[in-house]
């Protein structure tokens, strides 16, 4: 599942529209969506609202078993005219201006935007007298990353920001929002996409899908503890590592249906000899 | 349009292609010139190295895919004492100290991946910090052996970083002290270009061709490296060589034979200072990190023995490895070269 994180319902109707995402009806205090691979929450404005958003989306996916790929934040940002209006900007550091903390994303996939300095402001920047080269503002990334980051390893992390206006937010319009990540949603869906294939890529196993198939149920056939889990999934990568066979466990398995502990120790005793041959 | 049309396409960033730099090294003139081999690289401010380095929950083996480069400023720990891991080849007052973290290379039993969270690679830019720090240490203990190229491999670097050639110069003006640069890199130029030291020990770590190629990605090949030794002891330096780790795969005898082989067939025994044999053995902590990060590492799940925090091979066949290789390596080269160094746990049993 790919996860978009979004302040303002215009900066998310186009992903909505887009994704043909649902309303999770169980879910109150937020509009949070869903669809195939892709979810959405609207946060709204600031560092607490994101903060909030984040952990609570992130968590009602880890409540469901759902496991998370990617997450992204998705959001206008103001600039001093280091960038163009309407150019998509990827934050290499972020600044947390209520607190000074500052984050590193992750840079290790190529995307099609510019990277940028952003500060997170907890109010609204308009016409700074002194703003440092190449560095946006926004009101939500600092949040959302430090909230991602407790859940997920920082490269599947992504913050991708849409320069709205130079310092001016009252020339910014719900119209005008929508249209500037319009602009640029199946880019972004692209870049989604991009970043959790090569993430994914990264996590390959030793043990094949059949293998998995057969632990499992052989940890519910014998109802093993975690340990257990532990020793069996060991072995079983030794024997692949060892000889890059199936694991010959489908027969042993057939047959098992212990009624007792002591026979269910001896059964996956058996099972762990096998695979150490 | 359907989402799989909007297929990715698999890219990385351009190794090196955003540097961090430290404020407080920014302007030291290490970092200048380094900077000016990226002239298209970003260059992000820092405050200090670790905020990136040390960040939680990174992935190292994905890292290694786009490495980036971070400058620093070394502001204490210029020097450790040697591990309980590491050969000391006899010497007393055995220290290492680490100007750069991390390596170009990506060995898949490479120990930095279970050490440090970060695959990027750190140098340290105040080498006069590092220097100043051995004076003072030579001028306490009289004598002093330092490995220079633990955690990193300098040669490897030398065309962008150049310490090697300033701790020969400084080599040569402190006669108490003894260097070990160990080393994959086939670069050897800077070596040629100034004269021997006897005090300075150039360490390559040997495997054979199925082995670099298969476990070693990046490295040069075996033939590369071999040829760089041969130049480099023809020139004169003391050399020595270090088939560390021996890894025992298929055919692991012949396999050690032919690489011996290779190189008794051209560097002269009396090029060769020392030759360490040693299997692999690693801190157990590291290990689990490694295998974290290579759930499809074959060589990694392989069946090893954890005794007292150290994972190594299982004795018997640690013995039996070491022991073979050494009497294949004493059918080539002088018995009184030849050091074995094997996990802790196994010290009694051989």
């Amino acid at each position: 599942m790919n996860l978009i994180v979004t302040a303002l319902r215009p900066e998310a109707l186009p992903f909505i529209q887009r994704l043909k995402l649902k309303r999770v009806l169980s879910i109150r205090s937020h509009e949070l969506y869903r669809h195939d691979s892709f979810s959405l929450i609207i946060t709204g404005i600031g560092l607490t609202q994101a903060a909030i958003g984040t952990t609570l989306a992130l968590q009602f996916f880890s409540n469901q078993g759902i496991n998370i790929n990617t997450i992204t934040n998705v959001g206008i940002a103001g600039s001093n005219g280091d960038f163009s209006l309407g150019s998509i900007v990827r934050p290499v550091k972020i600044q947390n201006l209520a607190t000074l903390e500052t984050f590193y994303p992750d840079i290790t996939v190529d995307i099609k935007a510019q990277d940028g300095i952003l500060h997170s402001s907890p109010t609204p920047i308009a016409s700074p007298d002194h703003w440092p080269t190449d560095t946006i503002a926004d009101m939500e990334g600092a949040a959302f990353f430090e909230a991602s980051k407790s859940f997920l390893p920082i490269e599947n992390i992504l913050l991708l920001k849409i320069i709205s206006d130079f310092f001016k937010p009252e020339t910014i319009t719900r119209d005008r929002i929508e249209e500037h990540i319009r602009v640029h949603t199946s880019q972004i869906i692209e870049t989604i996409l991009t970043l959790e294939q090569v993430t994914q890529k990264i996590v390959v196993s030793l043990l094949t899908k059949s293998d998995e198939q057969l632990l499992a149920d052989c940890e519910t056939r014998l109802s093993l503890t975690s340990f257990q889990r532990t020793t069996l999934r060991n072995h079983a990568k030794q024997f692949r590592a060892r000889t890059q066979a199936p694991l010959p466990l489908s027969s042993l398995l057939r047959s098992a249906h212990p009624e007792t502990k002591v026979e269910q120790k001896k059964i996956l005793q058996e099972v762990l000899n096998v695979l150490a041959e | 349009m359907s989402l799989q049309s909007e297929a990715p396409h698999t890219s990385y960033t351009k190794l090196f292609s955003h540097i961090y730099v430290e404020e407080t090294a920014h302007d030291h003139p290490r970092t200048k010139r380094i900077l000016t081999r990226f002239p298209k690289a970003r260059i992000i401010p820092i405050t200090s190295y670790k905020e990136v380095f040390n960040r939680y929950n990174q992935n190292f083996q994905f890292q290694k895919q786009s490495r980036k480069l971070i400058l620093a400023n070394r502001t204490d720990e210029f020097l450790y004492r040697g591990s309980g891991f590491a050969p000391d080849f006899e010497h007393k007052n055995f220290y290492y100290n680490t100007l750069a973290l991390n390596c170009l290379y990506d060995c898949e039993y490479c120990y930095l991946q279970g050490m440090f969270p970060s695959a990027h690679l750190v140098a340290f830019v105040n080498n006069e910090g590092f220097l100043r720090a051995i004076e003072e240490r030579i001028a306490n203990e009289k004598s002093l052996y330092l490995c220079l190229s633990y955690d990193t491999d300098l040669l490897a670097l030398e065309d962008l970083f150049g310490y090697v050639a300033e701790w020969i110069q400084f080599a040569n003006f402190h006669p108490g002290l003894t260097l070990e640069v160990r080393t994959k890199s086939a670069a050897v130029q800077t070596l040629l270009h100034v004269p021997p030291n006897p005090r300075i020990i150039l360490a390559w770590t040997l495997s054979p061709h199925s082995i670099a190629r298969q476990y070693e990605t990046g490295t040069p090949s075996t033939e590369a490296r071999i040829k760089a030794i041969q130049r480099v002891a023809d020139h004169g330096w003391p050399v020595r060589l270090c088939l560390d780790p021996i890894l025992p795969v298929t055919n692991w005898r012949n396999e050690y034979k032919d690489l011996l082989r290779s190189v008794a067939s051209v560097i002269a025994p009396e090029s060769i200072s020392e030759i360490s044999l040693g299997t692999f053995r690693i801190s157990s902590g590291y290990f689990k990190q490694m295998k974290k990060h290579r759930q499809n590492s074959s060589l990694l799940h392989q069946r090893y023995e954890d005794k007292n925090g150290v994972v190594s091979l299982p004795v018997d066949q640690e013995q039996e490895v070491l022991l073979e290789i050494k009497a294949l390596a004493e059918e080539l080269f002088p018995r009184e070269k030849i050091y074995l160094h094997h996990a802790p746990s196994s010290h009694e049993a051989l």
